[in-house]
């Protein structure tokens, strides 16, 4: 597993690549909230198996909501959950 | 084919100018039928659309989606490679089944989440043309949905014709006696044999006068061929659980899939209702013989109509009348006897293999087809995941191996079946000799254990699905194999599960000769 600081900036790009404004991309930090962004629950959760797929992890289903993948720090803070 | 093939090809024809590759996943809403039941069809009808608003979001831009009037989407994606549209739509299946697509209905239960199974084949490795693509992509949804669904399957490659086959009669004769890979039909009026199409058919079986019985799952309903027209004889054509008490042919029935028939008694496994019903064939009443319909594993050691069962698959009768009865997602048979009472027959409901013990003690690894031999010995049962095939002994009520190492293969032809390696069987057999027939889903094949010698051979296909148009066996192959029946002349029928179609061969060679080969 990488470390704290890793996952974050890993996270952050995965989000990143998803964006096409230019400004939210540069205005966006750990826990910029994602709706903000105008990430909506689909693009959430693409991201978050993109995430799976980076970090080699499977989020179990029973721990989503979106109380848990808002902002990047929090969804480190699952993908920390599994390690 | 339920598809429109030519407008599909104009798009398609564009996407492969100057040879770039495409992909087609075709995708299969899991369960759908068990959703229709608690949503109203207004309901159902936004959710089909929030699936498609779905796939249009996640499917790349110059993707084309079509959608059938039932849960199958085909989805068209020019300028990708096999292996990324696999992936592709791999991943999206992972947020598929986390989204909410029930969201915007003022149900309790809007929350819930779904599932799809799809097939994934693309332009040029899978075919040259789009039918044949389609056609690929479709046998793959086949075997996703055979491996308990929610996952996405590539078409296999073509592969060699089976090296370690032996057939059984090699220069044998099968052919095609109803239904058509690609095109589905209805039976609202009796049709003739040649003329009739399936949708997903599931099971077989064969009266006491050699009238055959189709179980055509999609239609709900269960079909009889007399040897000439085919027609319904129980379930409308619409889902729904009604009609006890009356005409069968006019009851409802939920994707049934199996069904078994004795002393003018016919028994269909309602899964999606979680019951078994039973047609008098004389009176042409229905009725419930086992279940509640609602879900559960109780009632043992009362009358089998109050009990609950959990999928129930396949069925067979024994010469004494008991019903033996798949309780496919307890992991268990279950067993109504001659007054009608309920007890667990074999089985401890634990996933694994424990064998040569008590029935009751046993374990299996999702139990499909299972069948009673004509002497009235046995019970044979086709252990999907173990690879083999066990039997129970109704003398002893011991459970044994007969078939298949447990490890997942194609070969041991000509050798003791103990030693042979099955490929997922679905369906088994026997006939008044002692032979017994496998249906192989996984080797796409009809394995034989020939009673005059006690070694397994192949009857036909060679572990490569295909649609076999010659009528020479040796040739000739098939597609998920998931049905088996014989009659007393020796004619071998085949569901040919993926084809949407029945095939017939006679080897009463065999049996004139006293031996295979």
């Amino acid at each position: 597993m990488s470390s704290n600081y890793d996952i974050e900036e890993k996270i952050k790009k995965i989000v990143a690549s998803r964006l096409k404004d230019k400004e939210k991309i540069e205005g966006l930090d750990y826990d910029t909230p994602l709706l903000s962004l105008g990430i909506d629950s689909i693009l959430a959760l693409s991201i978050l198996v993109e995430i799976e797929d980076e970090f080699n992890v499977e989020i179990n289903d029973g721990d989503l909501n979106m109380d848990r993948i808002k902002n990047i720090s929090n969804f480190s803070d699952l993908v920390r959950s599994y390690n | 084919m339920i598809w429109p093939i030519d407008e599909i090809t104009n798009i398609a024809v564009k996407s492969a100018h100057n040879n770039k590759p495409y992909g087609i996943a075709v995708i299969d809403i899991d369960y759908m039928i068990r959703f229709c039941r608690a949503f109203t069809n207004e309901e159902l009808n936004m959710i089909k659309e929030n699936f498609l608003c779905f796939f249009k979001e996640m499917f790349p831009n110059n993707s084309k989606i079509w959608q059938s009037s039932g849960d199958e989407f085909l989805i068209l994606i020019p300028k990708i490679a096999k292996a990324d549209a696999f992936q592709l739509t791999d991943r999206i299946r992972r947020v598929f089944k986390r989204n909410k697509f029930a969201v915007n209905t003022d149900r309790a239960f809007k929350n819930i989440t779904f599932s799809f199974s799809a097939g994934v084949a693309a332009y040029p490795q899978d075919g040259d043309n789009v039918e044949e693509i389609i056609r690929r992509a479709t046998i793959a949804l086949f075997l996703s949905k055979a491996f308990r669904r929610n996952r996405v399957y590539p078409a296999p490659d073509e592969g060699q014709q089976g090296v370690d086959r032996i057939l059984a009669m090699p220069d044998g004769k099968i052919h095609v006696l109803a239904g058509k890979y690609g095109e589905i039909g209805d039976f609202s009026v009796p049709i003739k044999c040649q003329e009739a199409r399936f949708w997903e058919p599931q099971a077989i079986d064969i009266d006491e006068e050699g009238n055959l019985y189709i179980l055509d799952q999609n239609n709900h309903t269960v079909l009889k061929y007399n040897g000439e027209n085919v027609y319904r004889v129980a379930g409308d054509g619409y889902y729904g659980y009604t009609g006890d008490g009356g005409d069968a042919a006019l009851a409802r029935l939920n994707k049934p899939t199996g069904l078994a028939i004795s002393k003018r008694r016919l028994y269909i496994t309602d899964t999606g209702n979680d019951a078994v019903r039973v047609v008098e064939l004389d009176s042409g009443i229905i009725k419930t013989i086992a279940g509640t319909g609602e879900t559960g594993y109780s009632g043992d050691g009362a009358a089998g109509y109050l009990a609950t069962l959990n999928k129930p698959g396949g069925a067979a009768v024994d010469l004494d009348g008991n019903l033996y009865i798949n309780d496919i997602a307890n992991n268990v048979i279950r067993r109504v006897d001659k007054k009608g009472i309920i007890t667990t027959y074999a089985g401890s409901g634990e996933y694994g293999f424990k064998d040569e013990c008590r029935a009751i003690d046993a374990s299996f690894a999702e139990i499909y087809g299972i069948c009673t031999d004509k002497t009235n010995s046995n019970l044979y049962i086709a252990d999907y995941f173990n690879h083999c095939i066990r039997v129970v002994d109704y003398n002893t009520g011991i459970v044994a191996r007969v078939a298949g190492t447990g490890e997942c293969g194609y070969k041991g032809d000509g050798e003791d079946p103990l030693k042979a390696c099955l490929n997922r069987p679905v369906a088994v057999t026997s006939d008044i000799h002692g032979n017994l027939f496998i249906a192989e889903s996984g080797n796409h094949c009809i394995r034989m254990i020939a009673a005059a010698t006690g070694k397994i051979y192949t009857l036909v296909g060679d572990g490569v699905y295909g649609i076999g148009e010659s009528e020479e066996v040796s040739k000739f192959r098939l597609a998920n194999p998931n049905g088996l029946a014989v009659d007393n002349s020796f004619h071998l029928y085949i569901l040919d599960g993926a084809n949407n179609r029945i095939c017939m061969m006679d080897y009463s060679q065999i049996i004139a000769f006293g031996k295979v080969l």
